[in-house]
């Protein structure tokens, strides 16, 4: 068992429950342990990231095609509410072309990732935010 | 007469205005000329009979007293005109009575009674009788010469055309200054057109109006037809614009699901490994391809409607390369031959529909081949006066007659879906890019005879106003 070095939750903020389900199943197939947080759209992430009860997450996953709020407003309002701060945060898009408008934004985006999410890229983007390590691993 | 009426409108016009001012002066010069001469004339011949008369009268004394000395020196005067040549003086009964001859003939002429005059063989002819108080004495006959009278014609007649050629020049001259009036709106709306008409449409141009006359209606008319058309290229953009980006989201969302099914599908077919039944695997499965399939329809639809709108230029192809790139990116199964004929054109045309096109038909006939370990397709070209007619012919399992039109409906496969997979939209889009071009597409086949598929495509690229650039979508 590899030593963990944090065994916070991951935020997870999507809609579309086929999505969330293979979010799951990767983190599942790539043994990862920490407990995953889903909240349905931006207004309710960012209830979950104000409750001062409840653990920050170490890691967000966003889908930006949200109702309510998507996820460009949640991205707004977390930075002037200042409660993701600190927590990189991978933006999952379905298009390529959406990465070109985010790439004008400095909104403490740590990296993207095109849906279908395909495990192998999943890792890629982990890794490449360092941030793999800090997942806890499943007992095998 | 064809060459008369493909002058220009500049040249047609001066020459109307000549025509009408050259046939106007003819016409009045005509008559001003006939009529001068005809004074000429009797000027002449009033001058000479009233000199003869008057000197004549002064005979009729040496007459009466037949003293022709005396009407000799009377006829003095007359012998002094240079242009009298023969002078003849008769008495009453007709006989010579005294003479005065310049030169040649000494001929008598007949004595005529009357008085008479005429211009006759270059000379003025003239008789006057001789009368004194009332009594006649005798006749005098005076023969001059007309020289002068030519020559006063003649002169006269050079002033004249000269003249005349003055007028039409200056007519020529005014008409070709004035004409501009007429010709120069419609030369430059002619201009106009022709600019429109060619590569680089402009249709926002407008002419100027040049006056309130038919012409500047014309012009009305004109850049109301240019509005017309500029507004409906707007909404054609417009249109094609909403198209292109309906086709792509309805393609995006109608993806969407398909992608969930089939991953839930895979995720069953995964977490019931242990336990799932081979029915339930075989169903999962199906599942899928069908999934794959649909997929594969929205891409064919999506390729459909955006076709022929993502490229209107042409560029110059090297066809042999071009279908020899497509072969490898096709990858044939091993055993198969796939040639390329020789003549193929290097040309300007719109690359990425020929390319459409030659893709879709190797790719049939690779697909649809029934001994692919040792088939063999060949792509070839043949030249025709106005344009090339192109085949690919393979030795597959032919189609039967019966379908050849059918084939080329949308939708429409010929083997059964399961044992070959197609959208059955390839040929449809086929003959939609080639009588695109103004081309035709057809097959020759028989069952078992293998199929060979003919197009003809344009040497040059068809001229078309400018079309929308279309979206790209995720799958290029």
């Amino acid at each position: 068992m590899r030593v963990m070095r944090g065994n916070k939750p991951l935020l997870l903020v999507e809609d579309d429950e086929v999505d969330v389900l293979t979010v799951r199943r990767a983190l599942r197939d790539l043994r990862v342990a920490n407990e995953l947080m889903v909240a349905g759209d931006g207004e309710e992430a960012l209830t979950i990231l104000r409750d001062p009860e409840r653990p920050r997450p170490a890691l967000i996953l966003l889908d930006l095609n949200m109702p309510r709020m998507n996820g460009l407003e949640f991205l707004r309002a977390a930075r002037e509410e200042e409660v993701a701060r600190g927590i990189p945060i991978v933006v999952l898009t379905t298009s390529r072309q959406d990465q070109d408008i985010f790439e004008g934004f400095d909104l403490n985006v740590a990296g993207y990732m095109v849906k279908p999410v395909d495990y192998r890229k999943f890792v890629e983007v982990m890794q490449a935010i360092d941030l793999y390590w800090t997942l806890s691993e499943l007992p095998r | 007469m064809r060459i008369l009426t493909n002058l220009s409108i500049r040249n047609k016009l001066i020459g109307i205005i000549l025509v009408s001012t050259v046939l106007s002066l003819a016409a009045g010069f005509a008559y001003v000329i006939t009529t001068s001469i005809q004074r000429f004339h009797d000027d002449l011949i009033t001058t000479t009979e009233t000199v003869t008369e008057a000197v004549g009268n002064y005979t009729a004394l040496p007459l009466a007293f037949e003293n022709p000395e005396e009407a000799h020196t009377s006829l003095q005067p007359l012998r002094a005109l240079e242009m009298v040549t023969d002078v003849y003086l008769f008495d009453l009964k007709n006989e010579l009575f005294d003479y005065y001859s310049k030169g040649e003939s000494i001929e008598v002429p007949e004595v005529e009674q009357e008085e008479f005059s005429e211009i006759r063989d270059g000379y003025v002819h003239c008789f006057r009788p001789v009368v004194f108080e009332g009594d006649r004495y005798g006749t005098i006959y005076v023969r001059a010469s007309a020289a002068s009278l030519d020559q006063q014609i003649q002169q006269y007649l050079f002033s004249m055309g000269g003249l005349g050629l003055v007028l039409v020049l200056f007519a020529g001259a005014t008409a070709y200054g004035l004409q501009g009036f007429i010709s120069s709106p419609i030369l430059e709306l002619a201009e106009t057109a022709r600019q429109i008409s060619s590569e680089e449409a402009d249709y926002s141009v407008r002419v100027r109006k040049p006056g309130n006359d038919e012409i500047g209606e014309l012009y009305d008319g004109f850049n109301e037809m240019l509005s017309q058309i500029q507004r409906r290229q707007e909404e054609l953009e417009r249109s094609n614009r909403d198209l292109d980006q309906f086709a792509y989201v309805a393609s995006h969302d109608l993806k969407a699901p398909l992608r969930a099914i089939a991953t839930l599908a895979g995720w069953i077919e995964e977490d019931l490994e242990p336990v799932i039944t081979p029915e339930s695997r075989e169903q999962l499965q199906l599942m899928q391809s069908r999934v794959a399939r649909m997929d594969g329809l929205i891409d064919g639809i999506l390729q459909y409607s955006r076709v022929g709108r993502l490229e209107s230029e042409g560029e110059e192809v090297d066809a042999d390369e071009m279908i020899r790139e497509l072969i490898e990116v096709l990858s044939p199964p091993a055993g198969m031959k796939v040639t390329v004929g020789p003549g193929m054109p290097v040309f300007i045309t719109k690359r990425l529909r020929l390319e459409q096109v030659f893709l879709n038909l190797i790719s049939n006939a690779i697909k649809y081949h029934d001994h692919v370990e040792t088939g063999s397709i060949e792509v070839g070209v043949e030249e025709k006066p106005r344009e090339l007619q192109f085949y690919v012919k393979d030795d597959g399992p032919g189609i039967d007659p019966r379908h050849h039109d059918r084939v080329f409906l949308m939708f429409q496969t010929l083997a059964p879906r399961d044992k070959v997979e197609s959208t059955g939209l390839g040929l449809s889009l086929v003959t939609k890019l080639v009588e695109e071009e103004g081309g035709k597409v057809w097959v020759e086949s028989e069952v078992g005879q293998g199929a060979t598929f003919y197009f003809t495509w344009p040497k040059e690229p068809k001229q078309e106003p400018h079309s929308y650039v279309g979206l790209d979508s995720e799958n290029g």
